[in-house]
Formats: C-alpha cells, sequence, structure tokens
C-alpha cells in the first residue's frame, strides 16, 4: 500500500477525514513529488500529529463559538422578557393551555443550564491541561448548546402560545427564539469538529479544576454557595417582584428543586462532581 | 539536533522562515533546513500538522496554488503571526542572554 493510501488510513483513525484529509494528502503529495526520498516519517505518526496539534485549537474554538452563539441566544431570550411589560404584561387569568407555562419554565430552567454549561465550557476549554480536560470542555458545550437550543425553542413557544399579547411582541419573542437555531447549530458542527479528533482519555479534574486558588480546594462548597445565591436572587425577585412573600418562597423552592435535580443528573456530565 | 531538543522552538522557527516570504510546506521545510546549516533533524511529516495549527490560531494563512500541474498549498505570515514571531524573537534573545551569561 503505498504511503499515501496508508496515511489516508491513519488520518480517518484520528478522526480525520473529508476536506481536511484531502487537503493534507495533496500537501504532502506534492511533498513527495518535490522529493520522492523525502523523510515524511511514518504515516501514523503523522496523523496522530495532526490529531495532537489540532485538538487543542479546535476545543478552544468550539468553546468560543458555543459561548458566543449563547450570548446571542441569552441576550434575544432577555430582550423578549424584558419587552413583556411594556407590551401589556402578562394576563392575569389561567392559561389557556398547558404551552405557555411550560415553555416559560423551560426557558428559564435550560436557560439557567445553558449559562452554567457554557461559561464552564468556555472556562476548561481555554485552560485544557490534557486530553480529559478536552473532552470535559466538548461534553460541556454540547449540554449547553442543546439547553441554548430548548430555551430558544421554548420561546418560540411562548411566542406562538400568547395569542393575548401583542403582535409585535409576539413577533419579537418568535425571532428572539429561531434567529439563534443556525448560530447554535453552527457551534454544535464545531464541538463534534473538535470530539472527532480527541480520544476518550482518562478522567478530567472535576470543578476544582475551574476554580482559582483556595475556591479550588473547595468545590462542593462554591457550588452550594452559588446556589444559594441564585435561589436567593429567584426569592427576592419574587417577594418585590410580585409583592409576596409567599410567592418568593414558592418560586425559590422551584428553583433550589431545580438546581438539585440538574445537578443529580447532570452534574457527572459537566463535571460539577465526580 | 533532535526533534525533542527543537520542541517549543518549531513555532518560531516556522514563523521566522515564512517572514521571508510566502512558501509551500516543503519550501518551509527546506529553508529550516538550510538556514540551520542541517543542524535540525526534522521527520518532515511532522512540519505540517504545525503548519496546520498556527494556521488555524490565526498566525498564518494559506491559500491553493498551482504548480508543475499540482496543487500546492502555499503559506504565508500574518499580522498576528508577524507580531507573535516578534515576541518570540524578543523571548528568545533573553533566554539565550540568559543561559548565555551562566554557561560562559
Amino acid at each position: 500500500m503505498s504511503f499515501l493510501a496508508d496515511l489516508r488510513r491513519e488520518l480517518a483513525r484520528n478522526g480525520i477525514r473529508g476536506g481536511l484529509a484531502r487537503r493534507i494528502e495533496l500537501e504532502l503529495a506534492d511533498h513527495l513529488a518535490c522529493d520522492p526520498h523525502a523523510s515524511l516519517g511514518a504515516p501514523a505518526e503523522i496523523a496522530e500529529r495532526f490529531a495532537v496539534e489540532l485538538r487543542v485549537v479546535r476545543t478552544r474554538r468550539a468553546a468560543i463559538a458555543t459561548f458566543g452563539a449563547l450570548a446571542l441566544s441569552g441576550s434575544l431570550l432577555c430582550l423578549s422578557v424584558l419587552a413583556i411589560a411594556p407590551a401589556g404584561g402578562t394576563h392575569g387569568g389561567a392559561p389557556r393551555s398547558l404551552v405557555a407555562p411550560f415553555s416559560g419554565l423551560g426557558m428559564i430552567a435550560f436557560g439557567q443550564i445553558a449559562f452554567v454549561a457554557g461559561l464552564l465550557a468556555l472556562v476548561r476549554g481555554l485552560r485544557p491541561r490534557g486530553v480529559a480536560d478536552l473532552g470535559l470542555a466538548q461534553r460541556r458545550a454540547v449540554v449547553a448548546l442543546f439547553a441554548g437550543g430548548l430555551a430558544s425553542v421554548c420561546l418560540a413557544a411562548n411566542a406562538l402560545a400568547a395569542p393575548e399579547m401583542p403582535v409585535w411582541w409576539r413577533a419579537l419573542a418568535l425571532a428572539s427564539g429561531l434567529l439563534p437555531l443556525p448560530a447554535l447549530g453552527g457551534a454544535l458542527e464545531a464541538t463534534r469538529a473538535a470530539a472527532a479528533i480527541t480520544p476518550d482519555s482518562g478522567r478530567a479534574a472535576a470543578l476544582e479544576g475551574d476554580l482559582p486558588g483556595p475556591f479550588g480546594m473547595h468545590p462542593g462548597a462554591v457550588l452550594a454557595a452559588l446556589g444559594g445565591v441564585a435561589v436567593s436572587f429567584v426569592v427576592l425577585q419574587g417577594v418585590f417582584g410580585e409583592g409576596s412573600l409567599v410567592e418568593g418562597l414558592v418560586r425559590g423552592a422551584i428553583e433550589a428543586t431545580g438546581l438539585i435535580v440538574a445537578v443529580l443528573l447532570l452534574g457527572r456530565v459537566l463535571g460539577l462532581r465526580r | 539536533m533532535k526533534a525533542e531538543t527543537l520542541k517549543g522552538h518549531l513555532d518560531g522557527l516556522i514563523l521566522a522562515t515564512l517572514a521571508a516570504g510566502p512558501a509551500h510546506g516543503y519550501a518551509v521545510i527546506e529553508q529550516l533546513k538550510r538556514r540551520s546549516g542541517g543542524a535540525f533533524e526534522l521527520a518532515e511529516g511532522t512540519v505540517y500538522p504545525v503548519l496546520h495549527r498556527l494556521e488555524a490560531e490565526g498566525l498564518l494563512a494559506s491559500s491553493w496554488s498551482e504548480a508543475a500541474g499540482r496543487k500546492r498549498r502555499v503559506y504565508r505570515l500574518t499580522r498576528r503571526g508577524r507580531s507573535a514571531l516578534e515576541g518570540r524573537r524578543r523571548e528568545w534573545r533573553a533566554f539565550s542572554g540568559a543561559v548565555e551569561a551562566v554557561l560562559g
């Protein structure tokens, strides 16, 4: 088998296919045409070198693309939520269908998961200390992107399920829900391209690997403190925003339950706990 | 000089080679050998992954050209690449000066 055929096989074995593999082949074919006796090295060694050199850059790029897409999605979601009051606010009575309350809840829950997972993906993607860290950053990015996508879809569903709202708000919310989807899809593709050349190798440090200095010594306490801040914020928002202590406490309890469930379900995938 | 010794310096050497002008992979490697007086023992195929990474990092740009009926990828330094090269030159001068001062 020729050097180039061997190289193609080894590139594929390392997850490098399609246009990039073709380009590498053409470059090395040109090299061999310049000097048929060139000491290029073993195809397996070259292919592995490509994967090693590119996986860090691709993961960093995917983490940045993920955070950028989520920032767009989050900004549009916030814009739509902030526009509810000028649009006349939500009506008081019972909802006509379950879509509105569930999509509203989905926006909040998936939005928070996307924010946390996206931030964690960025932190680990920009400072990887090994192949296992790259894998963790990619997993976090995938969770963030799916959660961000679901939050956006929930916003669009909310717009469709709110006939009592003015047309301009429904159009704004629908567009805000649909516009970020291509960006989220692009970031997912970038993450997939990074994952294709990253082997499943070892176990990455959990949350302690993301926290600076002394915070890294107590990841559980930091996680609990951040959860406490989020729950307190929701309680205060309920108390002062709705003028009801009971409403604040109920919302806080829902937030706390959601956080605990999220950590239990996604904690290992996101590297929040071992 | 073994490849292991070159580790950590290859990026700077490639950037310096391309500072003279655009070149394809084979020409980069030939220039590296020539300008080093043949001191570097490179597995030539391993230079290409570094070229690809430097391009992905935005330090190099590349485009296809045609030579003797073959497709050829030509690399050139970007503005960021020039600035990175200057940084590496400064680092190297400081480092080699310090080592020289100690070794005598």
